[in-house]
């Protein structure tokens, strides 16, 4: 598997607005996820990255705009459906089912399948690379550690074996060893042949191993392009480092 | 007291919990899927009893003379009635109300449980006047050592305990209670695994309502008589006992249960004379149990419900 050429379906947003009660907090986010490798969102906090993700999984529905992912129109279907069309989340915060054993969170994450064999096979896929859930298959995931939980959360996203799985802030609240691990987590994700749409701040370790990416400023799409050339322009340059050029 | 007196006494108190356990595990349901306090709940499980009621009548008629038939066909008609009646409940009143004030829903739910209510009482032929339910199971006696009791009590209690153990299983082991655990713990998130929320919301309605008339039947068949008015205090009884056990936990709302039937049984031992005391005594305890654990009695180790 490689970058580049995968073939597969197409993430698009074209013009979303949307927002909480009275306030839109994306004004006309235009971009698109193509097939392969990482493709990333960067953005200050409250710049509106968490709300695209909830727009495009339908808990937000856009006020105006579209969404689509290949063919399928994902702007009206209701959540379940959307993630049934081969879209995995790991949210942020983790969100892992505290009073659910690691066991029960990840069969949840392949809670469309019925067959009780691909669920387990699945299973021995995410417990070969996460050999603590294996271990811990029993205990209720509210009791684990951080990084545990985390571990729960990307598995449990696995289990869809999605064609594209999106990230939301994977490493907040994590001790640096452990965000170290996590980006080589989703880098090797990647390279399995996973789509993967990343938000993330640490923006170097984020850049390291995207191919493209977006900078959202509140709640517009202000820079656009390659992980080299974003890292370069000067709307990055202004927001990362506050050089005025 | 002797222990033929006590024993009746601990044998009707069982019947009781079972009865509330069924009511309150649908609260508890309700309260976990859409953090609504459903007071319907009562007046579906009244309605309930009066399907079962009315289903009997023509059965004679139809040379359906067999006891254990006629049994069958009333419990499906009481629960396929009360089932169909949850999911209106559910679909029509409830679903809209998402995103609604907390309020606002409980309102609708206390209009929704007068309506069932006096509807049933003026629409019903006679509804106002108490209706003799059929014992339907024998009702001759077995002796336990010193102790006397109905074949019909014992398995009444035994059907109870039953279907309790098999919803506790469902929740437990299916992929319809995991789904409804996660909807209890994580709605938004559960929705982003894949389950199909409005679905949930009427499963949980329909296996809530299915149970109250399982309750209904077991008063039904105990008591041998339904009135309009009886699903009021089994829906606060219910209630309450949810609220003891940690409102939205299905063990804790069966704990519960148990423990209110104790309470009224502790009440009546001391207070033989009449019955209204021992729920007043009951009561006051549940107050003071409120009081002391306001998060009820089994503790949210992890987080909240279910
Ligand atoms: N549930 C919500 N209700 C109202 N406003 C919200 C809600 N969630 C986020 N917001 C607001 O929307 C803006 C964007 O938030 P968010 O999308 O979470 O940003 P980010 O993920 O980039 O940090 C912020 O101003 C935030 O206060
Ligand atoms: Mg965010």
């Amino acid at each position: 598997m490689s970058d580049g050429n995968a073939i597969g379906r197409t993430l698009t947003v074209s013009g979303v607005f949307a927002g909480y009660d009275a306030a839109d907090v994306l004004h006309d986010v235009n971009l698109t996820v193509e097939p392969g490798g990482v493709t990333c969102l960067l953005g200050a906090n409250g710049s509106g990255k968490t709300t695209l993700i909830r727009a495009i999984l339908g808990l937000t529905r856009p006020r105006a705009g579209e969404i689509r992912f290949g063919e399928s129109d994902l702007t009206t279907l209701p959540t379940h459906r959307i993630v049934g069309a081969g879209i995995a989340i790991i949210p942020e915060g983790r969100k892992v089912f505290p009073r659910c054993s690691v066991e029960e969170n990840l069969r949840l994450g392949a809670y469309e399948i019925a067959d009780r064999a691909e669920i387990r096979r699945r299973m021995e896929v995410v417990y070969d690379r996460f050999p603590r859930l294996r271990e811990r298959r029993g205990q209720l995931a509210g009791t684990m550690s951080g990084g545990e939980q985390a571990m729960v959360s990307i598995g449990r996203g696995l289990m869809k074996a999605p064609e594209l799985l999106i990230v939301d802030e994977p490493s907040l609240g994590l001790a640096p060893n452990l965000v170290e691990e996590n980006f080589e987590t989703i880098a090797g994700i990647a390279k399995q042949g996973v789509t993967v749409f990343l938000v993330e701040q640490n923006v170097h370790q984020t850049l390291a191993i995207a191919r493209r990416g977006y900078l959202l400023q509140q709640g517009r799409v202000v820079e656009s392009g390659d992980a080299k050339s974003l890292a370069a322009s000067d709307a990055f340059q202004q927001a990362y480092f506050g050089a005025g050029h | 007291m002797d222990i033929a007196f006590v024993s009746q006494i601990v044998v009707s108190g069982l019947i009781l919990a079972v009865i509330y356990a069924l009511v309150a595990v649908g609260f508890t349901l309700f309260v976990g899927v859409f953090n609504v306090l459903n007071f319907s709940h009562g007046d579906v499980l009244m309605f309930g009893a009066f399907a079962g009621f009315t289903a009997f009548l023509p059965l004679a008629g139809l040379g359906v003379t067999s006891p254990f038939l006629q049994l069958v066909l009333v419990t499906i008609a009481s629960v396929t009635c009360t089932i169909a009646l949850g999911l209106i409940v559910a679909r029509f009143f409830i679903l809209p109300l998402k995103g609604a004030p907390l309020l606002n829903t409980l309102l609708i739910t206390l209009m929704l449980a007068t309506v069932i209510r006096e509807g049933v009482r003026l629409f019903y032929p006679r509804g106002s006047n108490p209706k003799s339910f059929p014992a339907l199971l024998p009702t001759d006696f077995v002796s336990i050592g010193a102790i006397n009791v109905r074949v019909d009590t014992i398995m009444l209690i035994f059907a109870g305990l039953a279907i309790i153990v098999a919803t506790g299983a469902l929740i437990e082991r299916t992929r319809f209670g995991l789904a409804i655990r996660a909807v209890a713990q994580d709605e938004e998130t559960a929705r982003c695994m894949g389950v199909n929320y409005r679905l949930v919301v009427l499963g949980a309605f329909a296996l809530g309502s299915g149970l109250a008339a399982c309750a209904a039947m077991i008063n039904g068949l105990y008591y041998n008589e339904v009135n309009y008015s009886m699903g009021l205090m089994l829906a606060i009884i219910g209630f309450c006992s949810a609220i003891i056990g940690g409102l939205g936990n299905i063990a804790g709302a069966i704990l519960g249960a148990f423990i209110f039937a104790g309470l009224q049984i502790v009440g009546s031992l001391f207070m033989p004379f009449s019955s209204a005391y021992s729920d007043v005594f009951a009561f006051a305890v549940i107050l003071v149990l409120i009081a002391l654990k306001p998060t009820g009695l089994i503790g949210e180790r992890v987080s909240e419900r279910v």
